[in-house]
């Protein structure tokens, strides 16, 4: 049989158990009415950036100087994003990851999301995308200046970049790193941009491995421009509010966006053959400043979608506090773990962990995880908290 | 519900398994293949008036699909954030027999663009010149990686069984 027949063969038969329709459906409509929500909330955008925009004025005044004790929180009205004008000359800034650089003339801002998106007026396939990110801490430009070359963060995904690299220094000494280093006409840079916690908070070690990562792209005929204003900001782009020593003093933050996993690890449990754990991570994927109110329960539906009942299931657990700082975990991450045990029903089932409640639920995609094996039939299944990191 | 709902009901009926397998072999994931398919069918929800009631509407979508992958593995954002959820890094595994896992492992491994234009070729059966345009490629560029891929293949398929089984457990960790 040739190679292009198997492959044939092969895809129908990798993909012969599709996911159902029905069940997919009702998730389908769910998605229409959020993004209907977010084109709603787009009108009130502006109100949003006047409101940060004094926050981030108020933060960043010489004049008033910072609490020694931690202040409570005030979330800010939820909706997109954060980014905003200052007035004056053309700034644009992200309070919440803490940086922000001059438009310059000629350029306007392209796009509102969780990272600034500059391009130049008239030319739409330039773009230079500003925003934190945390960058692996073995190659990452803060390494030996902001933590120690040998620091190690367990337990955190980082963004990787591939080579090859090559390192350089800001005028005012953060440690660079250009990665991805293979000409052409597209650059991406790493500044070292530490995230402080405000007096009096235990901050986490991770929040020392922030970058700055300034990514930029054009056509030939646009690249020169582009990378003379890239380069620009990758050299003047200034700290503000979290990315300042003194950290974010101002105590107002939004609410998280949060990029969510569900861990189907054997760790947290001792006897994995009978138990399926399901663990939640919710962790800021900026590592920028955000409140985290989510309440969370695990729910068994079957294929059509329709919730099953189970012992100790759909019962919400709400995890609240601010991130990244003011964690218990080292790591800067919120973890919750269920414990899903003794199903005896039908094997065509799955769990998924759902926010439910509030205004605006964090939207958060799922991993679905299988039933656990069937112990005892007489006894119920049962769904329980096994353990908590926040 | 409106006449308009009713009838993309059906149309998603029809249409999402096809755009949810096609999401799974481009990514390897059901979660993201179905997150994919989602997102191609919200879009096209959203032009379903403008576009009429022709065949032309599930080309749409598969349209849809494969420029929103195409752009999510072009956005180094969005490979940041796939990259937090590293936890997740244990891929699916499909019930196949042993000689198709091995393809299955070898595909898995090929790199994005050459895995793109297997898929589009030979689960969708679409002409290299289909696939060009859908991938905003130039066709000699779709050739010269439809062969590179299966010879790669081919390759894989003819090494000793000992030296697959090594393969396959560095392809796992």
């Amino acid at each position: 049989m040739s190679v292009e027949e198997q492959l044939r063969n092969l895809f129908e038969q990798a993909a012969a158990n599709g996911l159902s329709s029905a069940a997919a459906y009702q998730r389908y409509l769910r998605r229409r009415r959020r993004r209907a929500m977010l084109v709603r909330a787009g009108a009130g955008v502006g109100f949003v950036a006047l409101l940060t925009a004094a926050v981030a004025i108020s933060a960043v005044l010489p004049q008033r100087a910072a609490p020694t004790a931690v202040q409570p929180t005030t979330v800010a009205p939820p909706g997109p994003p954060q980014v905003h004008y200052l007035p004056g000359p053309r700034r644009a800034a992200i309070a919440v990851q803490g940086f922000e650089l001059d438009v310059p003339t000629g350029w306007l801002v392209a796009d509102l999301g969780d990272v600034l998106w500059l391009r130049p007026k008239g030319e739409p396939r330039a773009k230079i995308e500003v925003g934190t990110i945390l960058v692996s801490p073995r190659i990452g430009p803060g390494r030996g200046q902001f933590y120690p070359t040998t620091a190690v963060f367990s337990g955190i995904g980082f963004h990787a970049p591939s080579g090859p690299y090559s390192y350089s220094r800001r005028p005012d000494g953060r440690r660079v790193l250009l990665g991805e280093d293979t000409g052409g006409s597209q650059r991406n840079y790493y500044v070292a941009w530490p995230y402080y916690c405000r007096p009096g908070v235990r901050c986490a070690p991770i929040t020392k491995a922030r970058t700055l990562q300034i990514r930029f792209y054009a056509p030939a005929a646009a690249w020169p421009e582009v990378r003379r204003v890239g380069e620009a900001i990758v050299r003047d782009a200034r700290p503000i509010t979290n990315a300042l020593p003194s950290g974010d003093t101002s105590g107002v933050r939004p609410p998280c966006q949060l990029n969510r996993v569900i861990e189907r690890a054997d760790i947290y449990s001792p006897n994995y053959r009978s138990d399926r754990p399901l663990t939640v991570e919710l962790l800021d994927s900026r590592l920028s400043a955000c409140h985290l109110r989510a309440a969370l329960q695990v729910v068994v539906r079957d294929d059509a979608g329709q919730p099953l009942s189970v012992s100790g299931g759909q019962r919400p657990f709400v995890l609240e506090g601010d991130l990244p700082e003011g964690s218990v975990d080292p790591t800067g991450v919120y973890r919750i773990t269920w414990r899903w045990t003794n199903w005896c029903g039908p094997r065509s089932v799955h769990a998924s962990v759902e926010a439910v409640g509030g205004p605006t639920p964090p939207q958060l995609a799922l991993e679905r995880a299988q039933p656990p094996r069937c112990v005892d039939r007489k006894r119920p299944s049962k769904i329980n908290v096994f353990r908590v990191v926040r | 519900m409106s006449g308009d709902d009713l009838e993309f009901r059906d149309f998603f009926m029809a249409e999402f398994e096809r755009l949810s397998r096609l999401g799974f072999l481009l990514t390897g994931d059901w979660a993201e293949g179905e997150e994919l398919a989602q997102d191609a069918l919200v879009r096209t929800f959203r032009q379903w008036s403008r576009l009429g009631r022709g065949k032309q509407l599930g080309a749409y979508a598969r349209r849809v699909l494969i420029n929103r992958h195409r752009s999510l593995l072009r956005r180094a954002v969005v490979q940041a954030r796939h990259a937090l959820q590293t936890h997740v890094a244990e891929g699916y595994q499909p019930d196949l027999g042993e000689d198709a896992m091995v393809l299955w492992a070898a595909v898995r491994r090929l790199p994005d663009r050459q895995r793109a234009v297997l898929v589009l070729r030979y689960h969708q059966d679409l002409p290299e010149a289909e696939v060009a345009r859908l991938l905003g490629l130039p066709l000699g560029t779709v050739k010269s990686l439809a062969h590179r891929a299966l010879a790669r293949l081919r390759a894989e398929l003819e090494r000793p069984v000992e030296a697959r089984a090594v393969g396959l457990r560095k392809g796992r960790t």
